[in-house]
């Protein structure tokens, strides 16, 4: 959709834990830009077309450990998993949308909160078709949960998956017994059986309350992106089989594991297929099922279906392909490299279904894109004073320099931290921040949300300008080198800009960095205080941190005007940039 | 005789007045600008660094007694701006709203699901918001949608359409073939083939160019 948004409509960037044990995060940007429109004379009749976009606004993920193993049961780990959905749908409702949006005279309802839509993957193992019906029916198990449909999940035990594998039974109802203390060696039928279904919901699908957990649950005609329409419910619950992985492995290591007799590492390996994404959609987003080109959840045959909106080349994507070999031994999206400390492997469009692409491709949840990670500080550097973050203020960059070029809106969050989709890896961006309470005295109280986005205090970000640092090199460089000069910049220290700084004052400069850091007061970039800079730079508090370690490749951003073009370090495990203190000058 | 060189956000009504001809027809009917009218079809949709033949100008004789104020109004050409906007179900958005130009704020309803808004030709940046329901603000630049025969032409018409190929006037191959060939996946019963392929070069890449001008109304 092609709508500015105020910048107080902008969620907050939020994101919570990551790894294998799931993810949630939301969409970080909202990103407006013009529609190029014709003309028309009074004669003609032309006429130009203009359409909303589907906008994913967050995503959540239920990872394979909260499903038993190859089965479709969902086990109470899920409990993680709903809680975060709960607090993303609370974080990323828009105060001024309407609860009824075909309503036209419906009123704005503040907190109308974001559509979901649910997506089951498998893994390549296995058939196609075993595969499809299996994320179907995960996907038909979150759902089922989600909105308190007991007749869903019985639906689940007395029809097992058709190929055998996934049913459910005894083990099932143990489980469930187990979690809500009830005896998990009773034999549950009948209305014994819903009973103990509907307490092992209440008991898994919640949220944190002001006093604890309490049961959460949607509403089928209100909080899908279909709302329900279809029978089936088209639109609201898909399985995706195996055809969108996140990762793939190369054709020496997959036939490696077939060849193997113990397929424990192969399953380790492809755990991060097995998942359940589930898509929040703007507040107000809402579509037609029979517009809708995924399968129903009860598709008999959902592949069919999936691959009527297959890329041209969409098998190749998907598959172990030999050209993998020759340059890596994992072929992944951007999850991490093959060992625990190798940087993630190259970005590969790894999803046959080119409407998945679209929805997905730039999803924290499904592998991660490269982001430009600013974290704002405010200035100047004081010695022994912990860093002081421009949190929770509201922003707008333009991407680039074009009359028509793209502009983000949204907020900074706890720790100042900014980031943004890379549409270039060189460019240069305005970056406008809100610095309304900024020079207010600590303890006063910001005023609130005012003014335009026109009237905040612009910066001028080259982005993909700034050099490595090689905190290896040995180097007593006197006067110090550009790239330690345009970090030393970002954070604060020194006057005028990195090329320009002259021998003494970068001495100061470094002088001034080297007191602040408890370091020897030399002067000179030395190996410590080389170390120490590349530390402090890339520093972001832990607790916030989006990314799956290592799966973060920024490229840097400097924010010295006018600093010579110079390929960013991309994909640098977890770089991101620290801009410096804005308001010094 | 001076040749205009076309730039990004102008129609040949804007480029008349401004070298002061009251109708562009003065400029397109000029047999010197047959190529340029054979190869572009719409004086509204031109491509930056088309070239434009400016004619002289003829020299009209008014008269006018002394000590007395005359006034001449040169006539400016009256432009539309005319808009279909669609929902994600492909549903037309009909409702009253605010289109804003240079002119100020007015309000619009559709017609035949169309929204008409009256422009000038030096008119660039329009926006049509709607308060009631959903709230909604399109902005537009006028005069800066390209020929459907350009690339970033078919970039501009795809995004309109809600698939989105790019940010304006850069061409990511990727992105501009997945709306490519969403646009045609969606198009199957016209016969269009999923191929990614718009240029003229295929069959297949003419249809699916025809379509998309034909489905964008311009």
């Amino acid at each position: 959709m092609s709508s500015r948004p105020n910048p107080e409509e902008v969620g907050q960037v939020i994101s919570l834990d990551l790894g294998k044990d799931g993810v949630a995060a939301s969409h970080p940007v909202e990103i407006d830009f013009p529609r190029f429109v014709a003309p028309s004379l009074s004669s003609d009749q032309t006429h130009n077309t203009i359409k909303e976009f589907l906008i994913v606004v967050g995503c959540i993920t239920v990872p394979d450990a909260h499903f038993k193993f190859d089965h479709s049961f969902v086990v109470p780990e899920a409990k993680a998993s709903m809680k975060r959905l709960a607090k993303m749908r609370d974080a990323l409702a828009d105060p001024d949308q309407p609860a009824n949006p075909s309503d036209p005279n419906s009123k704005p309802t503040p907190g109308a909160k974001p559509p979901l839509s649910l997506f089951g993957h498998a893994d390549p193992v296995g058939s196609d078709v075993y595969n499809s019906e299996l994320s179907q029916r995960r996907a038909r198990a979150i759902y089922g949960m989600l909105i308190r449909d007991v007749s869903e999940w019985e639906k689940l035990f007395d029809h097992p998956h058709s190929k055998g594998g996934d049913h459910w039974g005894h083990d099932e109802t143990a489980q469930m017994a187990t979690a809500t203390g009830d005896d998990p060696d009773k034999t549950f039928t009948g209305a014994a059986r819903k009973a103990l279904i509907a307490k092992y919901m209440d008991t898994v699908c919640v949220r944190d309350g002001p006093s604890g957990e309490v049961p959460f649950q949607l509403d089928p005609k209100e909080d899908f992106l279909a709302r329900g329409a279809h029978r089936d419910r088209k639109g609201d619950v898909q399985g995706c089989g195996e055809f969108n992985p996140t990762f793939v492995m190369s054709k020496k290591r997959s036939d490696a594991f077939d060849a193997a007799k113990d397929k424990e590492g192969r399953d380790d390996a492809n755990e991060v297929d097995r998942r359940v994404v589930g898509f929040l959609f703007k507040p107000g987003s809402r579509i037609k099922p029979e517009k809708w080109p995924c399968p129903t959840m009860r598709d008999p045959n959902p592949g069919v279906t999936c691959r009527g909106r297959f890329w041209s080349d969409g098998d190749q994507r998907r598959k172990a392909d030999l050209s993998f070999d020759k340059k890596f031994d994992t072929q992944v999206r951007l999850v991490p490299g093959p060992g625990p400390d190798d940087p993630p492997v190259q970005h590969t469009p790894t999803f046959a279904c080119r409407f998945y692409h679209g929805i997905a491709q730039n999803s924290p949840c499904e592998g991660v894109s490269k982001q430009w990670v600013l974290r704002i500080l405010r200035g100047p550097p004081i010695s022994g004073k912990a860093d002081r973050p421009f949190d929770n203020q509201r922003f707008a960059v333009t991407m680039g320099d074009a009359p028509d070029a793209p502009e983000i809106h949204g907020r900074t969050d706890d720790q100042g931290v900014i980031r943004l989709p890379v549409f270039d890896e060189e460019t240069t961006m305005l970056l406008k921040l809100d610095v309304g309470d900024a020079l207010q005295p600590p303890g006063v109280d910001p005023p609130k949300d005012q003014g335009d986005a026109k009237d905040f205090t612009p910066f001028t970000l080259l982005a993909g300008d700034l050099l490595p640092i090689d905190v290896e090199k040995p180097s007593d460089a006197d006067p110090a080198d550009l790239e330690v000069k345009q970090r030393l910049f970002n954070l604060g220290y020194g006057k005028g800009e990195p090329e320009e700084f002259d021998d003494q004052s970068t001495r100061v400069a470094v002088r001034a960095f080297q007191r602040n850091e408890k370091l020897d007061k030399t002067g000179v970039a030395d190996g410590p205080t080389r170390k120490k800079l590349a530390e402090v730079y890339q520093f972001i508090p832990p607790e916030d941190s989006t990314s799956s370690p290592g799966a973060s490749g920024s490229p840097g951003a400097s924010g010295s005007p006018g600093t010579s073009a110079s390929p960013p370090p991309a994909s640098s495990p977890g770089a991101s940039s620290t801009a410096g203190a804005p308001f010094r000058r | 005789m001076p040749t205009h060189i076309v730039q990004q956000g102008e129609h040949l009504p804007g480029i008349a007045a401004q070298f002061g001809f009251s109708d562009h027809r003065t400029l397109w009917d000029h047999p010197n600008n047959s190529a340029l009218k054979n190869l572009r079809g719409n004086p509204n949709v031109l491509l930056p660094g088309d070239e434009v033949f400016i004619p002289e100008r003829e020299t009209r004789t008014e008269s006018a007694s002394t000590e007395q104020r005359t006034r001449f109004v040169a006539s400016a050409e009256a432009l539309k701006l005319r808009v279909k906007l669609l929902d994600l179900s492909d549903d037309p958005n009909d409702r009253t709203g605010k289109a804003t130009t240079s002119a100020g704020a007015a309000d619009v309803s559709p017609q035949n699901h169309i929204y008409e808004i009256d422009i000038q030709s030096t008119d660039t940046n329009v926006s049509l918001k709607f308060d009631s329901g959903s709230p909604l603000e399109v902005h537009m630049a006028v005069g800066s949608l390209d020929p459907v025969k350009s690339q970033t032409g078919q970039q501009e018409r795809l995004n309109n359409l809600g698939y989105f190929a790019g940010f304006s006037k850069k061409i990511d191959p990727q992105q501009f073939q997945w709306a490519v060939e969403e646009f045609q996946c969606d198009r199957k019963k016209q016969g269009l083939v999923v191929d990614g392929h718009i240029d003229e070069s295929t069959a297949n890449g003419k249809k699916t160019q025809k379509q998309l001008e034909k489905d964008h109304g311009v």
